[in-house]
């Protein structure tokens, strides 16, 4: 059943983002061929556009996530899916899975924009490269994939997080004291949420920083951090499901 | 054929109807009858309603069940003259009655009955 | 399990107000049910209570002996007093996902009552008229072979003549065996399709019992009956 969502969570929203996607390579294809021949005019309206066009990218992104959510299983489409044999985790599951998907792609689409523009231009690659390697090596003693893979899971813990804070904030916003107010309410919720989150993440901070061996003793802090702040972002993401899961299915309040 | 009142209950509605196409020859006898799902979708009523009514006239053996063939007419057609006879002695007797409580004599009954009938026959 | 729907002292509330009150019942299986009763009366709350969309506050309601949950999904098919598909779709693709996620849908006969009313499968909800779309919506509902059918004003706000359509495609397909429960105010047009009927009145049931029974003991219709125990 949870394929099956998938499957329509994707069709939905692909009629979205692959024409962007779309738009962005041609754009980047034009662009390159602007810097090919040193069109300066092209290039600056075509860099402008496709600039333009990634900040659409996240906006369109981020509006999706909410309406997806919203209009599917809050309106009165969620007297459909509530309906289906499936249960409340596989349509969170559903839509934040395809929304990661889309992330991810819009990541790659970005790498991909970046080789073709850079493509066969006269900058040493394999020296850039190393150059940051080593920089890498400095300020992390050593460990280097360690704190690239804390970074790639940072990154998702963060996109997971955010993107159930907001399933969190519409789920609280259609509780029945605010059943006139949905929107209002979620985007209150939201807020809230959000600086109760940060004043808990400052308290720790400030809290186990006070704990904190001195740096000479420590000689992986820099891994224990990441760890650390890995370890709060899930059990955020974690909150923030079970939240949304439990309001679903036990206090769902569609108009 | 189906017009239904919603102050009786319509199980006897449809006995009453489906009587009236037995004595009035609709339905021969010995003939097949449509099924319970047919008739109620023709009706436009509640097939246990109808099930309710076709039983009712297996009782009273207007119809008879064999089995898995179905449901058929009866052949007893000396009962179906006695009912054909009784319906339209029913008839006539209220009939009859409301017009001689308002003063009509039999003779003049008789002579409307009559004048009406070779009317109509030469109509 | 003789009883498709059971209802075991079942209270809902909704802040302070109550809008079902210990209400128990057995609905039997093959039966056509009408669930009648004033705005405001918990008949949609019954409703949403069966198909698993509310939860009880005290008590408990079984489908075929199970709570509502995933199962129990599988056997119902609910019909919403409003349009719940995405507009954006078309007919076909409608059709798809139900075919997808119900195993007990039938495409044949989807497409053989879609035809009947020359509705275009590939025709986008959004270009048809109100009437029509209510009408796609009851014969997705219909074409699953379930067993328990919830309709909720299923002809509400509409012609006469869409009326007798709708009826009629709600008797001739339903499953056999199978119970419907239909809510609805427009109670002359359809009362001879019901085998039972239940009169709900401010969360309580007022009445209970066989159509039949009541218009040979009443001597009345349902209808009128209905205006007698609701008087203003």
């Amino acid at each position: 059943m949870l394929g099956k969502l998938l499957k329509y969570e994707l069709k939905a929203t692909a009629r979205t983002f692959l024409p962007l996607y779309g738009a962005i390579i041609i754009l980047a294809l034009v662009n390159k061929a602007f810097l090919s021949f040193e069109f300066e005019y092209g290039m600056l309206i075509g860099f402008l556009t496709l600039f333009g066009l990634f900040i659409a990218l996240v906006v369109v992104t981020l509006v999706l996530t909410v309406t997806r959510f919203y209009k599917n299983l809050l309106s009165s489409e969620g007297y459909l899916m509530f309906t289906l044999p499936v249960n409340a985790d596989q349509l969170i599951w559903s839509k934040l899975l395809v929304t990661l998907l889309w992330m991810a792609a819009s990541c790659a689409i970005g790498v991909v924009t970046f080789v073709v523009l850079l493509w066969q231009t006269s900058i040493p690659w394999q020296d850039v490269l190393n150059a940051v390697k080593e920089v890498f090596q400095a300020a992390v003693e050593g460990n280097y994939m360690g704190v690239i893979i804390q970074f790639m899971v940072a990154f998702l813990l963060s996109a997971l997080g955010s993107i159930l804070m907001i399933y969190a904030s519409l789920a609280i916003g259609q509780l029945p004291p605010f059943s006139n107010n949905r929107v209002a309410a979620a985007v209150v919720a939201f807020i809230l949420i959000n600086i109760a989150v940060n004043i808990l993440e400052l308290i720790l901070v400030f809290g186990l920083g006070m704990t904190i061996d001195t740096p000479a003793i420590n000689s992986n802090l820099g891994m224990r951090i990441l760890t650390g702040a890995n370890i709060l972002s899930f059990i955020e993401a974690v909150a923030f499901y079970f939240a949304t899961r439990i309001i679903l299915k036990k206090h769902l309040n569609l108009a | 054929m189906w017009n239904f009142h919603n102050n009786t209950p319509i199980y006897l509605q449809i006995v009453d109807e489906i009587k009236m196409q037995i004595i009035s020859g609709n339905w021969k006898p010995g003939e097949k009858i449509a099924s319970v799902r047919e008739i109620a979708q023709e009706a436009g009523v509640n097939p246990n309603t109808v099930q309710r009514a076709l039983s009712e006239l297996e009782r009273h053996e207007l119809l008879f069940a064999q089995r898995t063939n179905g449901r058929f007419v009866t052949e007893d057609a000396e009962m179906i003259k006695n009912i054909r006879r009784e319906v339209a002695t029913q008839k006539m007797k209220e009939t009859l009655e409301a017009l001689l409580q308002m003063g009509y004599t039999p003779k003049e009954l008789e002579e409307i009955v009559s004048v009406y009938l070779e009317d109509r026959e030469s109509a | 399990m003789q009883s498709i729907v059971e209802f075991d002292n079942l209270t809902k509330e909704f802040g302070k107000k109550k809008a079902l009150d210990q209400i128990s019942l057995q609905i039997p299986k093959g039966r056509i049910i009408g669930l009648l009763g004033p705005n405001g009366s918990g008949k949609t709350t019954m409703m949403k209570l069966m198909n698993g969309l509310i939860q009880p506050s005290e008590g408990e309601v079984r489908i075929d002996g199970i709570k509502p949950g995933t199962e129990s999904k599988k056997i119902v098919s609910y019909l919403p007093e409003k349009t719940y598909l995405n507009e954006w779709m078309k007919v076909r693709d409608i059709i798809s996902f139900f075919g997808d996620f119900y195993a007990d849908f039938d495409h044949y006969k989807c497409r053989e009552l879609l035809k009947d009313l020359n509705i275009d499968i590939n025709d986008k909800l959004k270009t048809m008229s109100k009437g029509t779309k209510e009408k796609v919506q009851l014969i997705l509902v219909m074409s699953r072979k379930a067993q328990l059918y919830l309709l909720d004003e299923p002809i509400g706000g509409v012609d006469p003549a869409a009326r007798d359509y709708i009826l009629k495609t709600i008797l001739s397909n339903y499953n056999e065996g199978a119970s419907i429960i239909l809510s609805t105010h427009l109670i002359g047009d359809v009362e001879k399709i019901f085998d039972d009927v239940i009169f709900l009145s401010y969360g309580t049931i007022a009445l209970n019992g066989s159509v039949d029974e009541i218009r040979e003991e009443k001597g009345k219709s349902i209808d009128e009956l209905f205006r007698e125990v609701f008087k203003c």
